[in-house]
């Protein structure tokens, strides 16, 4: 096993602008938290090699992207191929939850991914660290309003972190890298499958299996 | 053969027409501006008078005259080629009402492209250097017929622009030589060498612990002024730039040409309004305009009732009301990004500095709807901000050596009051400066970590004015880069996919064959102007060249430019995979530059501008 080549993931960070994106993609990835970051222009490519389950070694290439939505309309050229798309917003910023959909069904277009409805999502909340007062009010119920109403009722992982406190930030991108490997293999697969048989149901299996492990 | 003619002419017609909206779109509303200038001064006589016909000709002379400072330069073109009898101007004369404005641009316009495009194949404008600009009347009209002859006139142009930079150490005598080359004031860059700066304090103040402090820090302040002022700039550039700035009205064509080689840190803020067209180059209405500017602008930030400036809380405003109005929205992302601009200067980490962004952007974005706030404008205003502010504060610096000076050189200072920006120092009831210049830190005060707040309103809002204006002119020519769907970006991003196929092939193979899209990694040179990458000395510097090439220089010519960065790693990206070559682009190894680096960047992205803009010009 060791001996194939290595598995590239790659992952699209979406949300507004603000949220954190970088702050995530930089404490994730380099393991720091800084004032500093300027706004992202476009967007940012950052990689990162870890081991999922099993001992296998994936790298991962993320776009982190930028928030304000002119932008929106360059995505195809860094969404095009991607593997898992993490939704970001933040927690004390009700607007940026209420656009996840939004976020959702333009990475869709743009993307032009296989299965729209089996395409691995990830949603992150961000900056859990600030003072209880200045959070979204009854959050648990506006979160589950969002994804239950407005993201069609999958069950995309949820996690609440902070990148200023590196709080829940690793176990979020190993859920990330976990569900973009199973949709490399799941594309492989599904590629194998069609140019030989065209089984459409195998697909939609497996697809149904990795939901119920998350 | 009669038809051929008719073509020929449409064909000339309209490349004509191309360079009076190209070239000098902007200037034509400037044009339009300063006819309502002058109706608003009283001397609308001269709108009127410019009704047309045959003596028309002399009227259009004058107002362009008063204009574009003495034109002499199409005029004397227009004269030597027959201009004033040229099809495209007979034509537009006997045209329509907008036609006063249109046959003034029409001369001038036609004058300069023909200067324009002879230049261009000749690569002369940005080296001719300005020992030629005499001869360069004569010579101009004989490069039209060789084009051969412009590719000697260009090598020549490069040796020469060689020279002098070899040249410079002698002239500047010594390391030892002041740390601010003061153009204005040869002798009074004396004060600002330690010695100097030690007997003058002495003799003011006979406090030794003053004493020694002061020259503590003054060393301190030569290196800043190092780096302000790079040791390319030579005195005869700015006795050359001094030159052209004393005639009551400044020809823009010679400032223009003189600009593209690096404009003297001094006189940048006054070049680069002069060059943008915000200041007039009639020396008799540049405070008057820019009174009524700065004015325009306080009235337009005055009537902004939804927002209150003061306001920094970015958190979610968490009440729905507040955060779904349009307004709150703008505010709030502007906020968010005025918070992290340049973060690692400190300038932009005051409260004051953060708050007049905070005014400009926004001002700016309701004005402009059509495209409206677009995250890297921010980085885009910076620049301004920064000499403008820059260029009080050295006023202040110079004011408060000139007072521990004697009569002459106050004498002298009277004299080269035009080379500043009017109506920024010198209001005896503004207590802040007085304040300011009794301070003991003034002559040590960088603008890269000064505080705003130290200022009085009156001038933090002509500052503000100043960067507003500007901003906007600037913006005007590459509006389609913020619109929706940003179409100047992604031309502006083909364009040099395109450029590259021809320049470097073995590169383009090497990104294709790696899956390396240009969007990927060149969206944010168009968007940023290249800010993202290069310090902020390299961009003034390069700023200096491209509002020499004004309107286009920030649009057509950027990617050029662009071409010339990423080809200057060329050899390393060929190296690189997918992965290695975005990273390495996300972050390009430019911190060692220096203004040499941008000058060769530059020089090249000029060279290849000459050799194929006009090359695609006949696949259009």
């Amino acid at each position: 096993m060791s001996g194939r080549k290595k598995t590239l993931l790659k992952v699209i960070i979406l949300g507004d602008s603000g949220v954190g994106k970088t702050s995530l993609m930089q404490q994730f990835v380099n393991s720091k938290f800084s004032h500093q970051y300027k706004a992202t222009i476009g967007a940012d490519f950052l990689t990162k090699e870890i081991t999922v389950d099993g001992g296998k070694q994936v790298t991962l290439q993320i776009w982190d992207t930028a928030g304000q939505e002119r932008f929106q309309s360059l995505g195809v050229a860094f969404y095009r191929g991607a593997d898992c798309c993490v939704l970001c917003y933040d927690v004390t910023n009700e607007k940026s939850l209420n656009n996840l959909a939004s976020w959702k069904d333009e990475f869709l277009i743009q993307s032009n991914v296989a299965n729209p409805a089996d395409f691995p999502f990830i949603i992150i909340g961000n900056k859990i660290d600030v003072d209880e007062s200045k959070k979204i009010a009854s959050l648990q119920k506006k979160l589950n309003n969002v994804t239950s109403n407005q993201l069609g009722g999958l069950n995309y992982p949820v996690f609440e972190t902070s990148a200023r406190d590196a709080i829940n930030v690793e176990p979020a991108f190993e859920v990330v890298a976990k569900m973009a490997l199973q949709q490399e293999e799941l594309n492989e697969a599904g590629n194998d499958v069609s140019d030989d048989y065209n089984d459409a149901i195998n697909i939609h299996l497996e697809s149904e299996s990795s939901s119920c492990m998350c | 053969m009669g038809k051929k003619k008719q073509e020929m002419s449409q064909v000339y017609a309209n490349s004509n027409n191309e360079f009076i909206f190209g070239e000098n779109g902007g200037r034509g509303k400037h044009l339009s501006s300063f006819l309502k200038n002058l109706s608003l001064t009283g001397s609308s006589r001269q709108t009127s008078g410019s009704s047309l016909t045959g003596p028309g000709a002399e009227s259009d002379a004058d107002i362009s005259s008063s204009i574009y400072g003495n034109l002499g330069y199409s005029a004397d073109l227009s004269g030597a080629t027959g201009g004033r009898a040229s099809p495209s101007r007979d034509r537009k004369t006997s045209y329509s009402p907008t036609r006063s404005f249109r046959s003034v641009s029409g001369p001038v316009g036609a004058g300069y492209s023909h200067a324009e495009s002879t230049e261009r194949a000749g690569g002369g404008s940005p080296f001719s250097s300005n020992d030629r600009r005499s001869a360069s009347h004569s010579r101009r009209s004989m490069k039209y017929t060789d084009l051969d002859d412009d590719w000697d006139a260009e090598l020549d142009g490069l040796n020469e622009r060689e020279k002098p930079q070899k040249t410079t150490p002698k002239l500047q005598s010594a390391p030892s030589l002041p740390p601010m080359v003061d153009s204005l004031y040869p002798d009074l860059t004396m004060a600002f060498s330690p010695q100097q700066q030690l007997s003058k304090e002495s003799s003011i103040e006979p406090n030794n612990t003053t004493i020694s402090n002061t020259s503590g820090v003054t060393t301190n302040k030569s290196d800043n002024f190092n780096s302000y002022n790079t040791s390319t700039v030579s005195s005869s550039k700015h006795l050359k730039f001094k030159k052209i700035m004393e005639p009551s009205s400044i020809n823009i064509q010679d400032l223009r040409k003189l600009s593209w080689n690096g404009i003297p840190s001094e006189l940048r803020a006054i070049t680069w309004q002069i060059l943008l067209g915000y200041l007039p180059t009639n020396k008799s209405r540049q405070e008057s305009t820019l009174n009524r500017k700065r004015q325009e602008y306080l009235d337009g930030v005055d009537n902004i009732r939804e927002i209150d400036f003061n306001e920094t809380s970015s958190g979610g405003s968490n009440t729905p009301s507040t955060s779904n109005s349009s307004s709150q929205q703008l505010y709030h992302q502007i906020n968010i990004d005025v918070k992290r601009t340049h973060p690692k200067i400190k300038l932009y980490s005051y409260a004051a500095t953060q708050k007049s962004l905070r005014r400009i952007l926004y001002l700016w974005s309701i004005r402009h709807p059509a495209s409206g706030y677009v995250q890297g404008i921010n980085d885009l205003c910076t620049p301004f901000y920064q000499i403008f502010l820059g260029h009080y504060l050295w006023q202040v610096q110079r004011a408060k050596i000139s007072s521990a000076s004697d009569v002459k050189r106050k004498e002298e200072e009277q004299n080269n009051s035009h080379l500043l920006v009017p109506g920024l120092f010198g209001d005896p009831s503004d207590s802040f400066e007085k304040d300011l210049l009794q301070s003991n830190d003034i002559l040590q005060l960088d603008v890269m970590s000064f505080d705003p707040g130290r200022l009085s309103a009156r001038v933090c809002n002509a500052i503000e004015a100043d960067t507003y204006w500007c901003l906007s002119r600037l913006l005007e020519n590459i509006t389609d880069n913020y619109i929706h769907q940003q179409p100047g970006i992604i031309r502006q991003v083909n364009e040099l996919n395109t450029l590259i196929a021809k320049i470097d092939v073995e590169l383009l193979a090497h990104f294709q064959s790696e899956g390396i899209e240009f969007m990927q990694f060149s969206f944010r040179w168009m968007n940023c102007l290249l800010m993202r990458e290069l310090s902020m000395p390299l961009i003034t510097r390069m700023w200096d060249t491209y509002l020499s090439e004004s309107p286009l220089g920030f649009n057509d010519f950027h990617v050029y430019v662009c071409a010339a960065f990423l080809i200057k790693f060329s050899d390393e990206l060929k190296h690189k995979d997918f992965q290695e070559i975005l990273l390495f682009l996300q972050n390009p190894p430019t911190q060692s530059w220096s203004e040499s680096d941008v000058e060769l960047m530059l020089s090249e992205a000029f060279i290849w501008q000459s050799l194929y803009k006009n090359a695609t010009a006949h696949l259009r």
